[in-house]
């Protein structure tokens, strides 16, 4: 399989922009879509959301300089859209709730005990209720093995903005179930 | 002593959370949010680039609205172009009207009286007497040859 410059440089050279582009696409989407997922939870909005960043990419794939890696662009435009997504949700208010919480009470209520079933919520709940940068960070370090290097570059912090957002998100979850 | 790795750091920080959260709840909880349609992937980029061509399309048709989301120094250019040319047109106008305005009988030549003569006989009489009694005229101002050509005119 190509490299990802090597098909940047193709994208940028060749007229049949499609096939390029595809290559490119088939290769990233799902690690975007996952990211994409992980932050907003609902398919309908993962998908959506997808699909404004891939057309961004191939609005902007033109001019990209190969100044950074393609992955941690494509993944900051991702970030930058599902923050845009999400702040558009807040604004005609939340709805992420009940819904949820039925799909995790039906996910596991077959093969869990009660307790497991509870914790999985509790889970659940504590990540969502975590502000949309710890949460973020908080995913992309503990279940994606993120580098804090590679986390501030995706999503124009610091190193130490990272770190400091990971340990507020731990906290904050370690709080919320030990509450159960 | 000897320094902490990436790797090192990354696997304290996962410790970190597993020592509060069993590590199969979390496991559930990623793969619950990391699914997707069957066959979604699949699908998804042709779909995409259905979307990028309709887009496209859409695109080359001009449309007025994107007048509202120009920069604030590109909204004034285009209303100072705009104000120019409605100012232009009215100016010229104007200079047009002031100009057929202010012609004379002295102004018009023999050949020009003559063809109007001709085309339009009836009005072309009332014409030179509401120029003669406007412009104050009098037919001695005319030259003689000037009056006879024109008589000469009516009477054909």
């Amino acid at each position: 399989m190509s490299s990802d410059q090597e098909l940047i440089i193709q994208f940028q050279q060749t007229i049949d922009k499609e096939a390029v582009f595809t290559q490119l696409m088939r290769k990233h989407q799902q690690k975007v879509y996952y990211q994409i997922k992980r932050m907003v939870l609902e398919h309908a909005d993962a998908d959506d959301i997808a699909q404004l960043v891939w057309i961004k990419v191939w609005n902007k794939l033109d001019g990209f300089k190969m100044e950074s890696e393609f992955t941690t662009w494509l993944f900051r435009v991702a970030y930058n859209e599902t923050l845009n997504y999400l702040q558009k949700q807040k604004k005609q208010g939340s709805r992420l709730s009940s819904d949820d919480l039925f799909v995790y009470e039906n996910a596991s209520a077959s093969t869990d005990e009660p307790k497991t079933t509870e914790i999985q919520i509790a889970l659940d709940s504590a990540i969502k209720q975590l502000p949309e940068k710890q949460r973020i960070v908080f995913m992309l370090r503990y279940f994606d093995s993120c580098e804090y290097e590679k986390i501030a570059a995706m999503m124009g912090t610091t190193v130490g903005g990272a770190k400091a957002n990971f340990h507020q998100a731990v906290k904050k979850i370690e709080r919320f179930v030990k509450k159960l | 002593m000897k320094m902490q790795t990436d790797k090192d750091l990354l696997k304290q920080d996962q410790q970190w959370v597993e020592s509060m959260i069993e590590k199969d709840h979390l496991n559930r909880f990623n793969s619950t949010n990391t699914d997707a349609p069957i066959n979604y992937f699949e699908s998804f980029p042709d779909r995409l680039m259905q979307r990028i061509q309709m887009e496209k399309n859409n695109h080359t048709k001009p449309s007025l609205f994107k007048i509202f989301f120009l920069q604030p120094y590109a909204k004034i250019a285009v209303a100072a172009t705009f104000i120019l040319v409605v100012a232009g047109t009215y100016l010229l106008n104007t200079a047009n009207k002031a100009k057929t305005a202010t012609v004379s009988i002295q102004e018009i030549s023999i050949d020009e009286m003559k063809s109007y003569v001709s085309n339009n006989e009836a009005i072309a009489e009332l014409d030179y007497d509401y120029v003669i009694k406007k412009e104050n005229a009098s037919l001695e101002k005319l030259r003689e040859s000037e009056i006879k050509e024109i008589q000469k005119a009516i009477i054909q």
